[in-house]
This record gives C-alpha cells, structure tokens and sequence, in this order.
C-alpha cells in the first residue's frame, strides 16, 4: 500500500475522527479512504425517542420506582467516576485501607502525596458554588458536548449512589477544551463530584492560572496539568477554592488552615478508567509524574 | 500495577454481586448511541433500534452475573451486544428481515432520504467485505471505539486492526465506486 504509512493513515483518521479537515496535500487513494472515513462517520445517528423509551420501559416496569432515564441532567452527567472517583487512588486511597495503604507506599517512594477523598466530609452550611472565574453555566450534558465543540470524556462507572446527589451545575474555564467541572452536592452527606476532560492537543496551553499538554502515558493519551486550580481536588481541604481572573481567592466550605497553592497533575485515561496522579506540592515536574505513571506498566 | 489498580477499582465498583442499577444506568447512558450505531452497521437501519433494545434488555437480565474479575462492565456490556448480532445474523438466514422505516427523527426529509440512500449502498457494499472487517468497520465507525479498544474485544492485536481498517476502508470504497457512490 503506497501513500500513508500505516502509523500516519491511523493518525490522520484519528484526525477526521476528531473533526479535523482533510489536507489536499494527502496522497491521492489515502485521502480518498478517509474521505469515505468521513462520510461513514457522519452517517452516525441518535437513538429514537421510539428506542429510548422502550428501553427504559423494559428496565423500569411500572411497579418500580426507579425510573431509567436519560434526560435529567444531574443523573446523567454522572456518575461518571466522578472523575476523579476513578482518581486512582483518591477514591481508595483513605477510604478502604489496604487500597490506601498501597497507593501510598507506592508513592511515597516518588515523594508523591495524594490528597485525600473526594467525598469530603462538610461540616458547615449546604454546599454552594460561588465561582468568581466567569463560568459558562450549562443545564444539560448535551450543552456541553456542544460548547466544548469537540468529544468530552465521561469517565468510568461511579459508585456513589447518583439517587442521593443534587447537580449544582457545569462550568467551563475555556472556550477551547481542557477543563470543565461538573459539582454535585448532597444536603446530608455533602458528596461532590469534580470531572476533568480534555482533547488532545500540541503543545502547552494556558487555561486560566494553570498550564496544559497532552502527553503519552504508555500508549495511553494523557494531560499534564501544571499549576491547577486546587478546587480540582476540593477534598484535600474540605472547601472549595476559586482563584479569580483577576487572582482573587474565593473559598467555599471549611478551610482548615491550608493554604490553596494549586497542583500539579497527571491524568491519563486506559479503557475509560482516568487515573490522576496528583503533586500537592508542586515539587515534581513533568517528567517525574510521568516516570511514576509509566512505572506503572512495567510489571505487565 | 495499573492491572492492580484497576482491579481494585473493579472491587470496589462491584463489592456487590453483579452490576448494580446505578452502574447499569451509567452504562446504558453512555453506550446506548454507541450500540445503536454498531448495531445499525451490522444489521441495518431497519433492525437497529430493535436489536439495539435487545441488547439492553438481555443484559439487565444477565447484570446480577457480571462478575468483574473476568472484565469491565464495558467490556462486559459490548460482548453482549456483539452477541445479540451474531445471533441475528445467524437468524437472518432462516427468515425474511421484515422492512420497516428507519425511525429517525428528522426535519429533513430529503437528507433522510438522502442519508437512507447512502446507507443503502454502505450496506450492499460493506456485504462484500469478510465478516471481520464487516465487524471492525461497524465498531469503529459505528460504535466509535478505538482500535486498541476493537483490538480487545475481538482478542487481536492493536496493529492488526489497524492494518485490517485501513485495508477494509480501500475495498469498500472500491466498492462503493463500482455502485457509482463516488
């Protein structure tokens, strides 16, 4: 096969795959191929309302009270590992012992801390967001799939029990991709749920404070997050943190006496599980989370 | 150690038997499109939405089953839907698929017709392909997985698929060509 190596072809129909245009300078036979890639693709279509229904029907017979819905924002958006669930050992690490135990022996041989818990425990008033970075507020995860303008990642299976949170909202930081949280809250046991996602993308780039580049993690496609606003992980201070574009601080929640210093962060995400490898102290650079992270594979 | 840690997770997802509601929802949220869209490559417009309920409702059948020491609930999720295909092709031979309109909600009715048109000639073309790259086309395309995501579900290796694909694309667009698509 001329043209395109095989390695080259893959990228280019990750390329059309993402949205990206088809270059005239391509090999005559390869840019029809992912022409017709193109055209494939675009002949993806959505699931009926007939469908949707009829599923949900069949799962959810009149006599329950447990609805399947696809609808409702808050339920849909998820669950979803809350991202940081899948947080690698976030969600483990001080919650069931031997998990946390091992996360930590393993990171603490890089220097590496992991803030604790993404549940955190409120002990003031209800949750409630105040952001001071002006935030696009969406309703729905559709809007958002359609602000961010290129595919969103929504983690893993979550365990936390989606019946008991409350959405409280979406917020992006950028018109481009990179860093959009969504926040759930509950009245009793004050969970809250952080998501990350990211597209790929050369080179760094700003968003707000913080500094991003897609990296490689063993095959895996990853984000580097240097300087990342700290409300990312809220639980290590039991509180929310906002810093303004204009370098305000705005804290929501129990301070405790931490200063809010943002992080660095490797996030790196292998068959829909994202696992965060987190530097609170902004010590490790780059190279050093991507050396704990690769280590990771070597004893496969 | 990621295999580790990922088990753990798996532990901790699944400390109950099976798969519970709420990571049932999750999944039919997230995959609902994505099989619908498999589904239609491998058995058509006419049959998708049908098999594609099929899909879910044999799986939350099966949910107290899973068991996530053997894969993830989306690996888990996908065996199944691929399943209920082959078992409609197989099917497929004994009788006549009864037509029925594509139940697409659209308000253009000439790019349906347009879009059913192409599908038309996708589908006659993509019956020449062997059925694994008939499958490969449909996950990828269709269902929008990676290849070393394809590469897992049907136990081969990432390059493989990579080579398959591209060559798999070239024959259907030769294809096509011959049914003047292009």
């Amino acid at each position: 096969m001329s043209g395109l190596s095989d390695k080259e072809f893959q990228a280019w129909l990750d390329f059309v795959e993402r949205g990206g245009e088809l270059s005239s300078a391509l090999p005559g036979d390869d840019a029809a191929d992912l022409d017709l890639a193109s055209r494939l693709l675009a002949l993806r279509t959505a699931p009926s309302p007939h469908l949707a229904a009829r599923v949900a029907r069949i799962l959810a017979p009149p006599s329950s009270t447990r609805a399947l819905t696809r609808t409702t924002a808050w339920r849909r958006a998820r669950v979803g590992v809350g991202a940081v669930a899948a947080l690698l050992a976030l969600a483990l690490t001080l919650t069931f012992t031997p998990a946390g135990t091992w996360a930590q022996e393993m990171l603490q041989r890089f220097g590496v801390v992991f803030l604790p818990g993404v549940m955190p425990q409120w002990s003031g008033e209800f949750l409630k967001v105040v952001p001071t970075r002006p935030p696009v507020v969406f309703s729905t995860e559709s809007e958002v799939q359609a602000a961010a303008e290129f595919p969103l990642r929504w983690p893993t299976e979550f365990p936390f029990d989606r019946e008991r949170v409350t959405f409280l909202g979406y917020m992006t930081y950028t018109n481009d991709g990179a860093w959009i949280e969504s926040l759930y809250g509950d009245a009793k046991d004050h969970y809250l749920e952080v998501q990350v996602f990211w597209r790929q993308r050369p080179g760094p780039w700003p968003v707000g404070d913080a500094r991003f580049e897609s990296v490689d993690v063993a095959g895996w496609e990853g984000l580097w997050g240097e300087g990342v606003p700290a409300s990312f992980i809220a639980g290590a201070r039991r509180s929310l943190i906002y810093k303004g574009l204009d370098g305000t601080l705005t804290r929501v929640g129990e301070a405790e006496g931490s200063s809010p210093a943002p992080i660095n962060v490797l996030l790196w995400e292998e068959e829909e599980i994202l696992y965060v490898l987190v530097d609170p102290n902004q010590k490790l650079s780059r190279a050093d989370l991507l050396r704990v992270a690769v280590s990771a594979y070597q004893d496969r | 150690m990621a295999t580790l840690i990922a088990q753990r997770i798996r532990q901790f997802l699944a400390r109950e038997p099976g798969l519970s509601e709420g990571a049932f929802t999750y999944l039919y949220e997230r995959h609902l499109d994505r099989i619908l869209n498999y589904v239609r490559y491998r058995l058509g417009p006419e049959e998708a939405e049908d098999a594609t309920a099929d899909v879910f409702v044999r799986a939350w059948g099966r949910r107290r089953g899973y068991d996530s020491e053997k894969g993830t609930p989306t690996t888990w999720l996908w065996a199944i839907a691929r399943n209920v295909v082959t078992d409609r092709l197989r099917r497929r031979r004994l009788r006549q698929v009864e037509l029925s309109l594509d139940l697409a909600v659209s308000t253009d009715p000439l790019a349906d017709i347009e879009r059913q048109e192409e599908w038309r000639r996708v589908q006659v073309a993509l019956g020449y392909l062997p059925t694994v790259d008939q499958e490969i086309i449909a996950l990828r395309f269709g269902a929008g997985h990676t290849n070393r995501a394809i590469a897992g579900l049907m136990e081969m290796s990432e390059a493989n698929v990579a080579q398959r694909l591209r060559r798999a694309l070239r024959k259907l667009r030769t294809q096509l060509q011959g049914d003047d698509m292009l």
